[in-house]
Order: C-alpha cells, then sequence, then structure tokens
C-alpha cells in the first residue's frame, strides 16, 4: 500500500517543496539573510533531535485533522474554506463541555467534550453546505465570510460573557482535569489527540476507497453533472461533505483546546484551517499523505522557532515557503510536463 | 444620515475597485481570488514607498509595479502553465499574507502594524463646484482623490465592456473559448491582458486602503474585501453597474459597523455585520435565481 501511495504522490510531493525553497533561499538573499544557516536550524529545529521531532509531532496533530477536513472537500471539488472557522467553533463550544460538566470521569467527558466540538463545528458548516447544494451560492465566498463570523463571534464570547475572571486576555475559563487530554510525555507538549488524529485520516482513507459515500465524492469531484444525471443527489451529497469537512475542523479545535491550551483562547488557530487547506492540496488530497505533509508543515513550525531565536530569521518566512508551495503545487510538475516546456 | 452616505462611498471604494478589476477576469473566464494578494501587496508597497520616499505618487506608482507583478506571476502560473485557478489564487494571498509580515518584520523590526510620520497619505480634495450644491455636496465632497477615481473607472469598465473591440474580445473568451479561438482572438493574451487589469484596479484599492485617511500599513488589512468583491461581482450578475450597486450595499453593511461603534456594544461582535451582510445577500440572490432555473444540480464557476 504505502509503494502504491509513494509511487502516485512522490514527484507531486517533492518538486513543489524544493521549488519553494530555492524560491524563499532568493527572497532570504533579497533580504541580506544566509538561506543556508536559516534552513539549517529550520531542519535541526524539526528533525534534528528526539525533542524537535516530537515537537513536530505535536504541531502536527491539530493538522492532520484539518488537512483532512479540506481534503474531503476539495476531492468532491468543493472549495470550501471554512475549516479555520469550524475549528473556532467547536474548540469554543468543547471548551464549555469542559468547562461546565462536573464529577464526569475523564474517559466520559473527554469523549463528550470531544463530540460536541465536533456537533457544532459540523452545524456551522452546513450553513455554507445548504447554501451551497440547495441554492447553488458559491461556497469559497459564504465559507470565507462565516469564518470571520466564527473567529469574531467566539472572540465577543470569550471577551464578555465567558471571560475567566482572572485571565489578563481574553479565554475562558480553564476546563476541569478530567476534560484535559493527557501528554504522551511529560518532557513534550504532544498529547493523545495525535492518535485520535490519526486514526481519523485512516478511517477517511476508508471511506475514500472502501464505502460507496467515497465513491460518490471521488465521482462528484470528477464530474458533478454526470453524477448528477446518474440520479446521484449531488445537492445532499454536498451537503453532507460539507457537514463532514466542518466536522474534523471542529475536532481539531477540540483536541487544541482540550490537549494544548486547557481552555478556548480568542484568536488561538494562527490559521490552522488554512495550513489545513495546503497541506490537503501537498497530498494530492489523501488522507494518508495528509498525515505525511502534516508531519512536513508541523517541522516548518517546530523548526522556524528554532531558526527565529537561532538564525534571527523571522519565522514569517514560513507562511512565504507555504504559499510558495501552493504556487508550485498548482501546476502539474510531472517529469513528462517538465519535457513539454522543454521541447517548445 | 447624510454622513452615514458619506462613509458608505469611502467604504466601497476599495471593494468596488477590486470588484470592477475582477469583472475583467470574471468576464474573460478567469475565477480571479488573488484579488486579495494584489490589493494587500500595493498597500504595503505604497506605505512603504512613502515612508522612504514621502512622495504619494511614487507610492502610488510603486503600487502599480507591484500589482502588475503579481498579476503576471498569477497569470504565468494560471493561464501559461495551466495552474488551477483557485490554487494560483490562494498560493499569491499566502504568499502576500506571509511576504508583508516578513518584510514587515526584517525591515522595520516590527510586528503587525506600520505607523509613522513619515507616511504621507493623500489627503481628501474639495471639489470646486460640488461644494456649492447642498446635499450632494455633503454625500460626495471631500473624498479623498481615488474614490473619484473609483467612479471614473465605473464609466471605463461600463463602456469597455460594452462597446470597445478588447471589451468584446473578453466576453468572447469568458463565454466561448473555443469560437474565441475559431475566430482567431488569441484567448492566453486576452486573459493575460484581463488579469492585469484587475491588478491596476486593485493597486488603486490597496493604495486607497492603507494612504487615504488612515496612512498606515496593518497585517492582513485587506480583510478578506478580495473575496466580498467576488460576491460583488456574482451577486451583480456580472455587470458593472450591478457590480458596483453590490460593492455599494456591502459597503453600507461595513458602514453600519462603523457607525455602531460609537455605542457601547462590543468591536467584535459589531465587526461581524459585513460578512453576516454578505452571505444574507447571496442567500437571497440564490433564492431569486433558484426560482428561476430548474436545474438542480452543483458547478463550480
Amino acid at each position: 500500500m504505502m509503494k502504491k501511495i509513494f509511487k502516485f504522490n512522490i514527484m507531486k510531493f517533492i518538486i513543489p517543496i524544493l521549488l519553494a525553497f530555492l524560491v524563499g533561499s532568493i527572497i532570504l538573499l533579497i533580504s541580506n539573510i544566509n538561506p543556508i544557516s536559516a534552513f539549517y536550524n529550520l531542519f535541526i529545529g524539526a528533525f534534528g533531535s528526539g525533542r524537535a521531532f516530537l515537537s513536530t509531532l505535536y504541531y502536527a496533530t491539530p493538522l492532520i485533522l484539518t488537512g483532512t477536513a479540506t481534503a474531503i472537500a476539495f476531492k468532491a471539488n468543493l472549495f470550501y474554506m471554512g475549516v479555520e472557522g469550524a475549528l473556532y467553533i467547536g474548540g469554543f463550544c468543547s471548551s464549555l463541555a469542559g468547562i461546565y460538566f462536573h464529577g464526569l470521569p475523564p474517559y466520559i467527558h473527554i469523549p463528550i467534550a470531544l463530540l460536541i466540538g465536533m456537533i457544532t463545528g459540523g452545524l456551522f458548516a452546513m450553513i455554507p453546505g445548504i447554501l451551497k447544494g440547495i441554492l447553488d451560492v458559491n461556497e469559497m465566498v459564504t465559507s470565507i465570510m462565516l469564518n470571520y463570523v466564527a473567529i469574531l463571534g467566539t472572540t465577543y464570547l470569550a471577551s464578555f460573557p465567558f471571560k475567566a475572571k482572572d485571565a489578563g486576555f481574553s479565554a475562558t475559563e480553564m476546563v476541569e482535569k478530567s476534560a484535559v487530554i493527557p501528554k504522551i510525555f511529560d518532557s513534550s507538549m504532544v498529547h493523545y489527540g495525535l492518535f485520535l488524529s490519526l486514526i481519523f485520516a485512516i478511517l477517511i482513507y476508508i471511506m475514500f476507497k472502501k464505502s460507496t459515500f467515497g465513491y460518490d465524492i471521488e465521482s462528484m469531484g470528477k464530474n458533478v453533472n454526470f453524477s448528477e444525471s446518474c440520479g446521484m443527489q449531488t445537492a445532499k451529497k454536498t451537503i453532507y461533505i460539507i457537514t463532514l469537512s466542518g466536522a474534523l475542523g471542529g475536532l481539531a479545535g477540540a483536541m487544541e483546546v482540550l490537549g494544548t491550551y486547557k481552555r478556548f483562547i480568542a484568536g488561538f488557530s494562527s490559521g490552522l484551517g488554512w495550513d489545513g487547506l495546503t497541506i490537503s492540496l501537498l497530498s494530492n488530497n489523501n488522507p494518508i499523505g495528509v498525515i505525511f505533509s502534516s508531519i512536513f508543515f508541523g517541522g516548518l513550525y517546530s523548526g522556524g522557532a528554532q531558526m527565529e531565536l537561532l538564525a534571527d530569521v523571522p519565522r514569517t518566512i514560513i507562511s512565504v515557503i507555504q504559499g510558495l508551495i501552493i504556487f508550485f503545487l498548482a501546476v502539474d510538475f510531472t517529469v513528462k510536463r517538465f519535457k513539454k516546456i522543454k521541447s517548445r | 444620515m447624510m454622513e452615514i452616505l458619506h462613509t458608505a462611498i469611502r467604504v466601497t471604494t476599495p471593494i468596488a475597485l477590486a470588484a470592477l478589476g475582477g469583472l475583467f477576469t470574471h468576464k474573460a473566464g478567469v475565477l480571479n481570488i488573488a484579488l486579495e494578494g494584489m490589493m494587500l501587496m500595493a498597500a504595503f508597497m505604497g506605505v512603504v514607498t512613502s515612508y522612504f520616499t514621502g512622495s504619494p505618487l511614487l507610492a502610488i506608482m510603486a503600487a502599480f509595479g507591484v500589482s502588475l507583478i503579481i498579476g503576471l506571476i498569477f497569470s504565468f502560473f494560471g493561464i501559461t502553465l495551466k495552474g488551477n485557478f483557485i490554487i494560483v489564487g490562494l498560493a499569491v494571498n499566502m504568499t502576500a499574507y506571509g511576504i508583508t509580515a516578513f518584510w514587515l518584520q526584517q525591515w522595520f523590526g516590527i510586528r503587525g502594524i506600520l505607523s509613522s510620520d513619515k507616511i504621507i497619505g493623500l489627503d481628501p480634495i474639495d471639489v470646486p463646484i460640488l461644494n456649492k450644491i447642498p446635499i450632494i455636496s455633503d454625500i460626495f465632497n471631500n473624498h479623498t482623490p481615488i474614490v473619484y477615481v473609483s467612479f471614473l473607472l465605473l464609466l471605463i469598465t461600463y463602456i469597455t465592456l460594452k462597446h470597445t473591440k478588447i471589451g468584446l474580445h473578453i466576453r468572447v473568451v469568458g463565454e466561448n473559448e473555443n469560437a474565441a479561438k475559431a475566430v482567431g482572438i488569441k484567448v492566453n493574451k486576452i486573459r493575460y491582458i484581463s488579469v492585469l487589469l484587475s491588478s491596476l484596479y486593485c493597486a488603486l484599492a490597496g493604495v486607497n486602503l492603507s494612504l487615504e485617511s488612515l496612512n498606515l500599513f496593518v497585517e492582513k488589512m485587506t480583510a478578506e474585501r478580495g473575496f466580498i468583491a467576488l460576491a460583488a461581482i456574482f451577486s451583480g450578475k456580472g455587470t458593472a453597474l450591478g457590480t458596483y450597486l453590490f460593492s455599494f450595499i456591502f459597503g453600507l453593511g461595513e458602514t453600519f459597523q462603523i457607525s455602531l461603534q460609537i455605542f457601547d456594544v462590543p468591536g467584535s461582535l459589531i465587526q461581524t455585520i459585513p460578512f453576516i451582510f454578505v452571505i444574507i445577500i447571496l442567500t437571497f440572490i440564490g433564492i431569486k435565481n433558484k426560482k428561476n432555473k430548474i436545474k438542480r444540480g452543483i458547478t463550480n464557476d
């Protein structure tokens, strides 16, 4: 199985990354920064030691979910970009479940809080889903608008009605101890949510490959009009797909809140949903590929911190590299394609 | 009331400019979500140039320059290399977010906001004859130069698309690529032209955001106006007047947000108003279209 996935993806994965780093180097050179030392520190900070790798896995945990969430929609050729918003809604609602449910044992409290995150994230995603499925309103625009509504709305909720009394910033109370997802090692931030992310990515992979729903998604992605005339209820399926995507986004938010911050903090995400989008593209909408791409992206974050500290390079260069990766992903860089360009 | 309309025209301007520019690409069959990134880079370059030279004119030239470069990159990846327009557009936006933040930190050693006395912006102008007419003067006078340019561009866009050869070619390319090829229109060339036109409009929109009245640059200060502009194009059914009208309606949403801020309502809640506004209007238009259409499928166009 692994061999097949790699054979299929390897060039699509490697070439855009190399090109992005190449252009990134040029940008660094223009800005008077030595790219070799910058990227060396980036790499060491990401994969240079056990500690660094655990930190990479920690950053990868929510990305696996947001990447898979985007992959579901993109595979059906739906440009749903609301994972970021669903993440905020899910994260906020699960924090409430973490705060206000008392006396539950962890093995009940954590799943309930996570489930609430998933459900609310899914319900939130249903808005653009229904608008697209029934009224054919462009899902890209509505989902992006709703992201803002979610981010600003939860900021309001965490700043006023649900603000913790002792917090100097906009955040809810801490969740109950029984709702906190435990860490795997004491020495690292990485928590058991990692396994949950992996399980969901694999489940979605199996769903794509084995279920009729997965088949429907694929056929809608290839040709929606044909699918419709074959009797597939594409409107209904559209709503399902976008809702599922939002539910995974909600779960990612819930895991961040319960595993990392232990409370909802306004504006906590720093674009996890948007990174999921890049990751999904990088892995050709394949959930197994999403796992690897997420680890790569986790490495960018983990290494970015080290690079900023030791090489004095602003870590915002990471966002530039991410953007550049998308550029090169948009174009099919297979070997054949190169030959064609040369021969012109 | 007059004050609200005056503000509405001001906040409509960047949306309308991006939307009118995007209209060329829309008509040429290119979904240009890079409007956002073009605006942001132009806003940034405008502020930086003004900071270093103190000249608003040079700032506008720099904004045009950088926006055109982005337009060329977008066109090269999307049109020449045939990449997916949505993905190339996303790439432009993300790179623009990243690179403006990076340069802000690298050049000025700050994160978030660049604000300085050295940044010289464009001041509002008192239009001679206009300031004599009551009511109208309250609404239309004392705007910054690019606001007036946007009125002019509305007219120019309308005429260009409707009554010129290039406008005809753009429409043919968008409606039927094969037919366009058959009559000898260079499809790629027309698409490049339409993207570059949208770059010019977005450059003005960016400068309007950063150098008119505010004189500062904030990370991601375009705040999804590029996508609101797209919504205005969809809602306005791809006509210049319709696009402007819906830009104005969305601008009104933002105006309400601004005017509500004097009351003691939490800012973050009020800021959602324009976005909710866009969704509600798109929903109404969706319902209206649905009534006229029996087709049930979904398409990405």
